[in-house]
């Protein structure tokens, strides 16, 4: 016994001595919190061994929990008779006698009345100088409530968590007046494993559920009560116990949401299988209960070496220590290990708390995970273990009456310790710290004090440590007296924080009405603890002593007299102000996303970056959802849209923008349709985890886009005469031609003729989208860098931006981009873009930005404008949309610009698009992809078969070869040389025609396909021969051109692309020698 | 001599302006407005330069254009089209044809005036 007990033991004998009626206090108090702590009340008896047994002392809270009120008669009863089973006593002694003790044993038992209570039983020997058992010590909790009230607590937040881990949830409707099952996702179909939507519309959901709730109620009385409550209320969250179509329960918990469209009402059920969270949630309450149970317990060896197996096999992890701090208070000495084989060197090797991660701890006050401790500079390395073995550490400190008096460290590999696990750890930790504390003060008193004593202590003990633990608990605990005008005998400190108040005193001035937000539920309160006896989980808002509300939820319990009357009610109240905030928030978001999805006749899908589906709302291509998850995008259109839809769900994946791209495809009735699908990027803590596809189906757009192409194109060329007419008239008479004209005549006239130009303008652009829109027009690819061709572009319109004092700003990394584009009409996409940046900017700059990744360009140009309306981007693109039609702008456009532009980008198989924030400016993008000049020449010598076949005619692939570029290279320089060859592909296209395809291949050859016949070729060669020669001899009178050629003829020569420039070239050589 | 230039369009608004136009910079007009007509009218009169719409009833532009090539008598006068229907396969099917100029409507009358100088000059 050392001096610290022996001063302990003297104070209490002091005590004792001095307060004679301190037994009467200290039970008084004990009686108090133990009464306040209901649920967590323990009774402590001593009593004899045999089988029968008689009880030698027992503590207040035993005589409560059996329902006795005076002890004397208590004390005359048989220990067996407590029993339901009549040999129960029996089998605990025995096991009790064969092992020493008791921990936990849970055991059914009566009370006075009769009523079976749940026990917790840990108990041990005590054993004379013989060594024969004189008596049995041991503590006895009624677990029956506390096992209900801390499953409340537990099922609220855990309820939260759950709504917050949305994903997965199976979403239906279900309408009035059977409410039947009338919608539900695939989701849905999965959780109950039904085969198809057919099979779950005959089902109701009664069908779905088991025929009673684990309450013992009827599912389908029950179920009529949830649903008048969700109509009642707007929506209902409960949890119920649903059945799969297998027959398996699992419990789930569901949302039902009253929605309303136009006169109809109907419910919206969201419904989350929670089996897995269940499981967790019982093994951790299981765990918890041992560990409280063992706290009980005075054996401290045991105990910790208990609690710290139980730590590191929940938390899978390598080994663990616990840690106790030295008088010094600087070093730590471990008093447990497991961490085989090395205990021996954890057990011999002392910490200091000044350069060890425990010691942060232990300074900190405060649990704390470090992964990968080995590269914190701060970690100690225990000399003699594996330097790798502790890569993660948790660590968590014994706090005692806010001391911290040592830790409990677990190590483990893999993986990293989350904050669930420390939180664990914490919960451990802090029983630990109780059992430690329990464990030194009793084994101290125990070798000292009497009997009657001991007891005492003992009850002291558990006075002490409920004290605490209501102290601590951060749940605000209460005592109030019935009535209207209630007055709080007992309250804790979380309760005064939750309601701003400084003690008791403050509260009780105050009429216990005025601390909710609505008065009137206080009577609610009363009533209802009155009329059932509890209160559980009320949400209620209350107020603070500064005004301010708060959500908070009420679990009480009526204590009540011998009479039955209520003479308090003891509550927990749990701010709740934040989780509720959340779940309204989720439930509103859920509720607002679910309509749109539900609502959407799109065919929503979700996709990884291989185009992977992991989500699709509809049946598509005449398969259902559940078969088409795990199948690629690609497989639901034809091969030749593969290229563009890869490229879309790419560049998503790579640039986060939204791209779309449109493709023939086989809708649910197995119709043959046209589908746009817009792509964009699903984004979790800043990375782009998927992508969202929204098809929709255009078909009947596209049909009346071909109606409406063929229209405009007769309007336009039908407008084209009288238009010839006015401008002609209107130009003779300012020419002068039909007499003098007056300065005012001229003055009205005038305009006339930029108005007229503005109409033919207009007219030509709508020939032009409706050829590109007829794909009536191809397109003439020819190298070109992008880089240089954009800055060009850019600075013609140095002198507009100047003019409106705008900066023009070319950012790029690359300096070099070549690509095969049609020039002249990338040049009209810049036009277009910055032309219309310029226009709607009054101030800022214009940035036209070119990034280049693997197969692709992207070109962006940035204003700071005046933005587009977000309901008006989708539609920017579309024929004579003009935004803001209201806008005023001398520089009126046709409306067509954007149109033409996606025209242009879609013929080079890119993309274009726009994000735009009303007042910010304007963000528009296209990408070009990056093809090889072989992937060029083939792909286009294909089409050309595709049509040749199509019109059965004959087509020429002809090679023409400047065999003189090396010459004027070294004479004339590159450019020249290159300008000579590009003479000839120029020839080409004047003496035939522009429009053919003509494409020229590293620097001196032309390629053209065309339906020339042979016995033209060689004239034509001969007429591009003279021109060039011409051309070459402005700038050099040395050079005689040399071409050669070769040429091949489909069909004969060959069926294919490869075929057609393998036998060209053939010809070419012949040729050439 | 004054020039004789024939103007065929189905509109004789055209006709009438183009006429307008040519005789106010000093050429001999005639018009037509069908194919037929284009050909009866060649005939009396020979013009040194015609202009010809593409699209007109009772036989179109490129019937009488065939027509009056295929004629010794009027193989070598210069034809210059003018058509309410531009575009490039219009114009490979004009330049295939062998025609002199293609305009397209609304046209610039000072750049029709200056072809069709370039045209009768040569």
């Amino acid at each position: 016994m050392n001096e610290k007990t022996k001063q302990f033991y003297n104070k209490i004998l002091d005590e004792l001595e001095y307060h004679k009626d301190f037994e009467h206090q200290l039970a008084e108090s004990e009686q108090k919190y133990r009464s306040l702590t209901d649920n967590l009340s323990i009774g402590v008896y001593r009593n004899t061994p045999g089988n029968k047994g008689k009880f030698i002392e027992v503590n207040p809270a035993l005589l409560k929990i059996f329902g006795y009120q005076d002890k004397e008669a208590f004390l005359k009863i048989n220990v067996s008779d407590l029993y339901v089973n009549p040999n129960g006593r029996i089998n605990v002694i025995n096991k009790l006698e064969k092992q020493g003790f008791l921990k936990g044993e849970e055991l059914k038992l009566k009370k006075k009345d009769g009523t079976i209570i749940t026990c917790s039983i840990s108990a041990s020997t005590v054993k004379n100088e013989q060594g024969e058992i004189t008596y049995y010590d041991g503590i006895i909790e009624d677990i029956t409530e506390r096992k209900n009230i801390e499953q409340a607590l537990k099922a609220n937040e855990v309820r939260f968590r759950k709504l917050f881990d949305s994903a997965h949830d199976a979403f239906m409707t279900i309408h009035p007046p059977k409410w039947n099952f009338t919608s539900g996702n695939p989701a849905m179909l999965k959780l109950f494993g039904i085969e198809s939507i057919n099979d779950y519309l005959k089902l109701h959901p009664v069908d779905l559920s088991p025929k009673k709730q684990p309450d013992g109620r009827l599912s389908s009385a029950k179920a009529k009560e949830c649903i008048e409550t969700a109509l009642e209320r707007g929506s209902y969250f409960f949890e119920w116990t649903h059945k799969r179509l297998n027959g398996e329960a699992f419990p789930a918990t569901v949302l039902l949401t009253k929605v309303q469209i136009q006169d109809e009402i109907f419910l919206q059920a969201t419904v989350r299988d929670i089996s897995e969270q269940k499981k967790g949630e019982e093994l951790r309450e299981k765990l918890l209960e041992t560990a409280q149970q063992l706290t009980k317990s005075l054996d401290l060896d045991k105990v910790l070496n208990q609690l710290s197996e139980q730590a590191r096999s929940l938390l899978n992890s390598k080994g663990i220590s616990i840690y106790m701090l030295e008088e010094d208070g600087e070093t730590m000495k471990a008093i447990y290990s497991h961490y085989p084989p090395y205990d021996k060197e954890v057990m011999k090797t002392k910490i200091n708390i000044n350069n060890s991660l425990t010691g942060q701890v232990i300074k900190n006050k405060k649990g704390q995970i470090f992964n990968d401790a080995d590269s914190n500079p701060a970690s100690f390395h225990i000399p003699g273990t594996p330097d790798r073995d502790d890569d993660h550490i948790i660590i968590s400190p014994f706090i005692i009456e806010k001391n911290v008096i040592g830790t409990m460290n677990l190590y483990r590999r893999e993986p990293q310790y989350t904050d669930d696990d420390l939180t664990i750890v914490n919960t451990f930790a802090t029983y630990a710290s109780t059992a430690i504390k329990n464990a030194r003060t009793y084994n101290n008193l125990l070798e000292e004090m009497s009997v009657r004593e001991k007891a005492e202590a003992k009850v002291r003990l558990s006075e002490e440590k409920y004290r605490t633990l209501t102290q601590n608990l951060n749940v605000g605990i209460y005592r109030v007296t019935p009535g209207s005008k209630g007055e709080f005998i007992e309250v804790n400190q979380a309760l005064l924080d939750m309601f701003g108040y400084k003690n008791k005193e403050e509260l009780n001035d105050l009429n216990p009405s005025n601390f909710y937000q609505d008065p009137s539920k206080r009577i609610t309160y009363n009533k209802k603890l009155k009329d059932q006896g509890f209160i559980k989980n009320e949400e209620m808002i209350y107020v603070k002593s500064n005004g301010r509300p708060f959500i908070g939820s009420d679990t009480a319990i009526a204590v009540k007299d011998k009479n039955g009357e209520a003479i308090y009610y003891d509550g927990i109240i749990d701010d709740i102000t934040e989780r509720v905030a959340l779940r309204n928030k989720l439930v509103e978001n859920e509720e607002k996303y679910r309509s749109l999805v539900s609502n959407s006749p799109d065919i929503i899908m979700r996709v990884d970056q291989e185009g992977v589906i992991n989500y699709i709302n509809y049946t598509f291509a005449g398969e259902k959802p559940s078969s088409l998850i795990g199948k690629s995008i690609y497989e639901l259109m034809p091969s030749e849209f593969h290229d563009k839809a890869k490229r879309a769900i790419r560049m998503v994946f790579r640039t986060g923008d939204r791209f779309s791209y449109e493709h023939i495809g086989v809708s649910a009735k197995e119709e043959v349709k046209w589908y746009r699908n817009n792509v964009g990027p699903i984004e979790s803590q800043g990375e782009i985890v998927g992508a969202t596809i929204i098809a929709r189906d255009i078909t009947e757009e596209k049909q009346i886009d071909v109606m409406k192409t063929e229209f405009i194109s007769s309007v336009s060329h039908e407008l084209r005469t009288p238009l010839a007419i006015i401008q002609e008239s209107v130009a003779q008479v300012l020419d002068g031609l039909h007499g003098d004209l007056t300065d005012t005549q001229t003055d009205v006239l005038g305009p006339c003729i930029g108005d007229i130009k503005r109409l033919t303008r207009i007219i030509n652009n709508l020939l032009d989208i409706s050829k590109i829109e007829g794909q009536n027009v191809s397109i003439t690819r020819e190298m070109v860098d992008i880089v240089s061709l954009a800055r060009n572009v850019l600075h013609s319109f140095e002198l507009k931006a100047q003019y409106k004092d705008l900066e023009l700003i070319f950012t790029t990394k690359i300096k070099k981009a070549e690509l095969y584009i049609d020039h002249d009409r990338i040049i009209q996409v810049f036009m277009n873009l910055i032309g219309n940046s310029i226009k709607f900017t009054e101030k800022g700059h214009i940035e036209l930005s070119i990034d280049k990744f693997e197969n692709e360009i992207k070109c962006t140009v940035t204003d700071t404008g005046i933005g587009i309306p977000h309901k008006e981007q989708a539609t920017v693109f579309d024929r004579f949309h003009q935004v803001g039609k209201a806008i005023n702008t001398p520089d009126k456009g046709s409306g067509l610009g954007l149109s033409i532009s996606k025209g242009i980008i879609d013929l080079h198989n890119g993309t274009i698009g726009v994000e735009s924030e009303l007042n910010k400016g304007s963000k528009f993008f296209f990408t070009l992809p990056i093809y090889s000049e072989d992937e060029i020449l083939i792909d286009n010598i294909e089409k050309g078969i595709t049509v040749a076949t199509r019109k059965h005619i004959k087509l020429s692939l002809l090679i023409i070869r400047l065999n003189s570029y090396e010459a004027i290279k070294t004479q004339n320089g590159k450019e020249l040389a290159k300008e000579t060859t590009h003479k000839i592909l120029e020839a080409f296209q004047e003496v035939i025609a522009p429009g053919e395809f003509s494409f020229i291949k590293g620097n001196n050859e032309v390629v053209l396909f065309s339906d020339i016949t042979k016995r033209n070729i060689v004239s034509i060669v001969n007429t591009i021969e003279d021109i060039v020669n011409k051309f070459v001899s402005e700038f050099s009178a040395k050079i005689t051109i040399d071409i050669s050629y070769g040429y091949s003829v489909y069909p004969n020569d060959g069926d294919n692309a490869k075929e057609l420039l393998q036998s060209a070239y053939k010809t070419l050589l012949s040729n050439n020698n | 001599m004054a020039k004789k230039i024939l103007v065929v369009d189905d509109e004789p608004q055209i006709v009438r302006l183009l006429s307008q136009r040519l005789r106010a910079s000093g050429f001999d007009t005639y018009g037509a407005n069908d194919g037929y007509q284009c050909l009866k009218v060649t005939k009396e009169v020979k013009p040194d330069l015609i202009l010809l719409d593409i699209k007109m009833p009772a036989g179109g532009g490129i019937q009488a254009f065939n027509n009056l090539r295929s004629s010794i008598y009027t193989q070598n006068i210069p034809i210059i089209f003018i058509t309410a229907y531009p575009g490039p396969e219009v114009e490979k099917q004009v330049k295939e044809l062998g025609a002199d100029g293609f305009f397209a409507k609304p046209f610039n009358s000072a750049e029709l005036l200056e072809k069709i100088e370039a045209l009768i000059s040569e």
